[in-house]
């Protein structure tokens, strides 16, 4: 016999905003928080649970930028014609009124306990970020991280307008670690606005205004880097009073890299440990060591204790009201079923084990 | 809160993983029964099995992938894999779109009987799972 099942849902899905969209009216925001706030239908493999909102600034004329592993970068084709609905770092990103997005985290934030607000690369991103700020700072109780984009930032008085707007995190998204390779793919290289110059300057502004290590830099692992480039530009950032968030590059279709095979997953995990143990001031660069190519062969201390806890192969991002990071980005880098190269999760004993070996992966002594 | 409509058509058998098998003489047809396509939400990969393999009942065969969320699809039944689905590679979301019959995934030819669920049997997995869980979408009270 069959039968209907009439289901109820205790939220109802919300309508993708359609027509001409453009911030702060409307923002875009991952799949992982529409799914979160039950706008859009979805479940998490692992029962893992969302921890960071993250919003995207978006204008009908698309960023401006022409970053060249990005899928917002303004010459990519699917981007060109539809400014909206378009993937970005591989998975949907709807499109809402923020009204909207507002209404349901008002209503239950679930675990989530910070918004993180990203700008794009466009004259009016820098006033559209903090009216969007302002809002979430008036009707809520999230923490709020500003993830500027430093090229439309261009004093240190902008960076005290972003304070006043509520952010209490100021995170710059640096991606690539060495300024050969910022520039060819962000820069000049890249026939983009960006310039690694500017971008130190204005997360010194950052530390500055927001206090040392309220800020953080974002990198994306798997530009072309080596492991020593990786390492000792994460030291930097860290000597100037800032902390570093890792992303492991995969490649997005219609983007000039989108040929370009993520790194060994052995890269990432030595490049999160020697991270690990930077930012959490255990261990320096200067006391590791590197074989020709550039891999870390010795951390310089002892690391059993680091991959017994498995803490150093959890995503990292701005912390949340209870001190563990509030930005677990879950299934961000790479499809469910792939090797995690950022867990969102503590890890379980198998997990813990699997990340311990692969840290030797496709390494040469 | 919002209603819907969820069906578990009779003729079909139903397993634990949220599959179901339809007889077409001389094979089974097999899918994602509606309910785990709404609870996963838009799927964007479908792992398809290999055309010729043979299998034995409960076997991995394959796999189903939303944004966020991944299972394993199983034999339900011992056979060789006859046919596969090959506009899912290009739309995985037929799965949501259309569970039962244009979003189906392969067949098998079968070297023994399917013992499978009822339609209200697999309601009663669904009660179970749901319970044990916090539900996203539940079965409303009548």
């Amino acid at each position: 016999m069959t039968i209907s099942i009439p289901i109820t849902r205790s939220r109802e899905p919300v309508c993708e905003h359609t027509g001409p969209a453009n911030s702060p009216a409307q923002v875009q925001t991952s799949l992982a928080g529409a799914v979160t706030l039950g706008m859009e239908k979805g479940r998490f493999s692992r029962n893992v649970h969302l921890r960071g909102l993250n919003l995207l600034l978006l204008y009908e004329s698309g960023c401006r930028a022409r970053c060249t592993y990005c899928g917002l970068a303004k010459d990519r084709p699917e981007v060109s014609e539809q400014a909206r609905n378009h993937t970005f770092i591989r998975v949907k990103w709807p499109t809402y009124e923020t009204e909207d997005i507002l209404t349901r985290v008002r209503e239950d934030a679930g675990h989530m306990q910070r918004v993180c607000v990203a700008m794009i690369q466009d004259h009016r991103a820098f006033a559209d970020s903090n009216a969007v700020m302002r809002r979430f700072r008036d009707e809520t109780s999230m923490g709020i991280s500003a993830l500027i984009t430093a090229t439309v930032v261009r004093s240190r008085e902008m960076v005290e307008e972003i304070l006043e707007a509520g952010a209490d995190m100021f995170t710059v998204a640096f991606d690539a670690c060495t300024p050969e390779l910022f520039d060819g793919t962000r820069g000049r290289g890249a026939r983009g606005p960006h310039r690694w110059e500017h971008h130190w300057k204005v997360l010194r502004w950052g530390v500055e205004v927001f206090g040392r290590f309220k800020t953080g830099v974002h990198l994306v692992c798997g530009l072309g880097e080596t492991e020593r480039q990786m390492a000792e530009m994460i030291q930097r950032v860290h000597d100037c009073g800032a902390h570093t968030h890792l992303f492991a590059f995969f490649p997005e279709a219609g983007t000039v890299m989108q040929d370009v095979d993520p790194a060994p997953m052995g890269h990432y995990r030595r490049i999160q440990v020697a991270r690990y143990l930077i930012n959490h001031e255990v261990g320096r660069v200067e006391d590791m060591r590197f074989n020709g190519e550039g891999q870390i062969t010795d951390f310089g201390c002892d690391i059993a204790p680091l991959l017994a806890d498995g803490e150093v192969f959890m995503t990292s991002g701005c912390a949340g009201h209870d001190g563990r990071n509030a930005c677990n980005r879950p299934f961000g880098n790479e499809r469910p079923s792939m090797r995690q190269r950022n867990h969102p999760m503590p890890l379980d004993a198998g997990a813990r084990a699997r990340a311990a070996a692969e840290l030797e992966e496709d390494l040469r002594r | 809160m919002s209603t819907n409509t969820l069906v578990l058509p009779g003729d079909l058998r139903y397993d634990a993983h949220h599959q179901w098998a339809r007889w077409e003489d001389p094979e089974w047809r097999c899918g994602v029964t509606a309910w785990q396509a709404e609870a996963a939400g838009d799927m964007v990969f479908i792992g398809l099995p290999v055309v010729g393999s043979r299998v034995a009942a409960g076997d991995e065969l394959g796999s189903v992938e939303s944004g966020k969320w991944v299972s394993s699809m199983h034999a339900p039944v011992g056979g060789v894999v006859t046919a596969v689905n090959a506009a899912l590679r290009d739309d995985p979301a037929l799965v949501n779109r259309s569970p039962y019959d244009a979003g189906w995934v392969f067949t098998i030819h079968p070297s023994e009987e399917l013992v499978g669920l009822s339609a209200e049997e697999y309601l009663e997995v669904i009660r179970a799972e749901e319970a044990a869980d916090t539900p996203r979408i539940r079965e409303r009270a009548e």
